[in-house]
């Protein structure tokens, strides 16, 4: 059986393994073990076994994964989401649908420190949903509001996505965070302006609320430093060369850890959940880098990234018609896998051709590929944002949510449009880290 | 047999909620030289030697140890929109059977792992800056291994029991 074969049956084996519900990691260690010993022999597979767990688990530049997740539980767990809520409706609440605007800029800043998805709409749900209900505000405007803040997680920098994206790719991942950040504010402002349009349109949706003093805006700027502090230094470390990203990581955990017990909103309970769930999330992602290395290693050896390279090369098609077909086959992919199993799954056979066939910015790809994901968390079936919001709003039907997040599904091809259209929006901010 | 099955299984939840604990100090060890590197040289121009390497080593047991615990809370990804359309007995049968292929497979990796340290320490193989021995590593991450796989194993058992169990239909 020639490699090519091979490594197509062992791409349908492994999408067969994750429909069976085997866990994502190792269905790829499976497959991947399986794979290299018929293309190489036992042998080569078994060294492989032996040697990929360990040298991939120890490496200093994956230790920012751990680093960034801890700094975000310890200050979810600070509540220090409140307060930032608090601190952007006093500034932002009164205009028009005030409170939605509030609870994506919340989300915004809030993903900003903890950089998953899953946490950031998990806490702007408990906080935010509650105070929109008191104010009449429409169900499906608060619940897509939060869907779509959340997105903004694994944007705006840092991106635990993203520093996944930059290990399977090779790409620099100082520069990746980076990148994520204007696109990231670009899709808050489109959100942003989608919801004012909607409650000019129709003021029913959110109801006005009062104006805060200045008073009271000055006073809630003071719960919002700690984020503003923590962010300039660990970013603005990594945009400035003073700290690598895994040192970055290091000091935003230890600064939030510092500032949630000096503030006093740590008790010994939450300290020690703040740890063991960062170990497991830690744990999860990393046992799929291990499997992911094992796979990519047979896919490059099964020769189907050169093959699929070269019959792309030989296609007389302008490069941008590729890449859009590229992006319909993520969409599709996003609404039935995991955005981590994507990753793994395609990277090794698309990364090379987008950026050596195509000629696309590595970089740039990186963030587009985040944009395609984000649609698929807000899409059913798999929808896990809109499922995270039902848990947490449980009078809200699930389908009265997914209808309601279309316009920011809207505004989310809309961002990923612009930023195909001008990829500077995503590579200017790099290019002048390099100079 | 239950009663001893279920005996185990306490003591063994307790070895998980050890590693687990060892994890977390990883972590904070890890959180903590760096940020102590990072001071001493940008404020004392003096680096913690050894930070690069030490990071990795640590780094290697705060993965491997969670592992076993993170499988317990199934936190590890799957795609459950398949497999939650069968009835509730197809789906242990189906997921005991998956566990009890994970646990071989872990016992299989370990082997392999303990293979390796081993020729590690016959090569006397250490880290550059502080002369770490990475053999021992290697062992203590094959046994974290052998955990992690009878967590799959005692998965699988009660997939299997809650598939003859007559409560489940």
């Amino acid at each position: 059986m020639s490699p090519e074969m091979i490594g197509v049956i062992g791409i349908v084996a492994l999408l067969a393994l994750f429909l069976l519900r085997v866990p994502v990691s190792v269905s790829l260690i499976v497959v991947g073990t399986f794979g290299l010993a018929m293309i190489r022999g036992w042998n080569t597979a078994l060294t492989q076994l032996g040697t990929t767990p360990f040298s991939t688990a120890a490496s200093y530049s994956l230790s920012v994964i751990p680093l960034f997740i801890l700094m975000g539980m310890f200050l979810s767990y600070s509540g220090f989401g409140h307060d930032l809520y608090t601190a952007v409706d006093a500034w932002i609440g009164h205009i028009k649908g005030g409170l939605a605007i509030t609870t994506i800029g919340t989300s915004a800043l809030f993903s900003a420190i903890s950089g998953s998805v899953n946490a950031t709409t998990a806490t702007m749900a408990r906080i935010s949903l509650p105070e929109m209900k008191k104010y009449n505000y429409d169900d499906g405007l608060s619940t897509s509001c939060v869907a779509a803040g959340g997105t903004l997680g694994i944007l705006i920098p840092p991106s635990v996505i993203l520093v996944l994206y930059g290990i399977l790719t090779m790409e620099p991942i100082g520069q990746l965070l980076i990148a994520g950040l204007v696109p990231g504010l670009l899709q808050m402002a489109l959100f942003m302006l989608i919801v004012y349009v909607m409650v000019w349109r129709n003021p029913e949706l959110a109801p006005v609320t009062e104006k805060k003093t200045f008073r009271t805006r000055i006073k809630s700027m003071n719960s919002v430093w700690p984020f503003l502090f923590l962010f300039a230094l660990s970013i603005g470390g990594i945009y400035f060369g003073f700290f690598t990203p895994t040192e970055a990581g290091g000091i935003g955990a230890f600064g939030a850890f510092l500032l949630a017990v000096l503030t006093r909103r740590l008790n010994w309970a939450d300290f020690k959940k703040s740890l063991s769930e960062t170990t497991r999330l830690t744990a999860m992602i990393f046992f799929i880098i291990i499997g992911a290395d094992i796979f990519s290693k047979f896919l490059a050896l099964s020769r189907i990234p050169a093959a699929t390279t070269n019959f792309v090369s030989n296609l007389e098609m302008p490069a941008v018609i590729i890449l859009i077909a590229i992006l319909i086959v993520y969409f599709i992919l996003g609404l039935f896998l995991e955005g981590i199993a994507i990753f793994v799954l395609t990277l090794p056979v698309v990364y090379p051709l987008i950026t050596d066939v195509l000629g696309y910015n590595g970089i740039w790809f990186g963030v587009v590929m985040i944009f395609v994901m984000n649609i698929g968390l807000l899409t059913p079936p798999l929808g896990l944002s809109v499922y995270i919001i039902s848990g947490v709003a449980k009078d809200v039907p699930i389908q009265r949510i997914f209808r309601a997040v279309m316009p920011m599904l809207f505004m989310m091809i809309v961002a990923l449009a612009l930023v195909v259209i001008f990829p500077e929006i995503v590579t200017f901010l790099p290019d002048y880290m390099r100079q | 047999m239950l009663k001893v099955f279920t005996r185990f299984e306490k003591v063994f939840n307790k070895i998980e909620d050890f590693l687990q604990f060892l994890s977390n100090v990883a972590l904070i060890f890890i959180m903590l030289i760096i940020s102590i590197d990072v001071l001493g040289r940008n404020f004392f121009n003096k680096p913690l030697k050894g930070t690069y390497e030490m990071t990795e080593l640590v780094a290697a047991l705060l993965v491997f140890f969670a592992l076993a615990i993170t499988h317990r809370h199934g936190d590890h990804i799957t795609m459950d929109f398949l497999v939650e359309r069968f009835n509730k007995k197809v789906q242990h049968w189906l997921n005991g059977i998956i566990e009890v292929c994970i646990s071989f497979l872990l016992i299989y990796m370990s082997t392999h792992i303990f293979a390796n340290g081993a020729r590690m320490m016959e090569r006397n193989a250490t880290t550059t800056d502080l002369s770490i021995p990475t053999g021992p590593f290697l062992y203590i991450t094959g046994i974290a291994l052998i955990i992690f796989a009878i967590t799959a194993f005692m998965k699988a058992i009660n997939h299997f029991r809650g598939a003859v169990s007559k409560h489940e239909s």
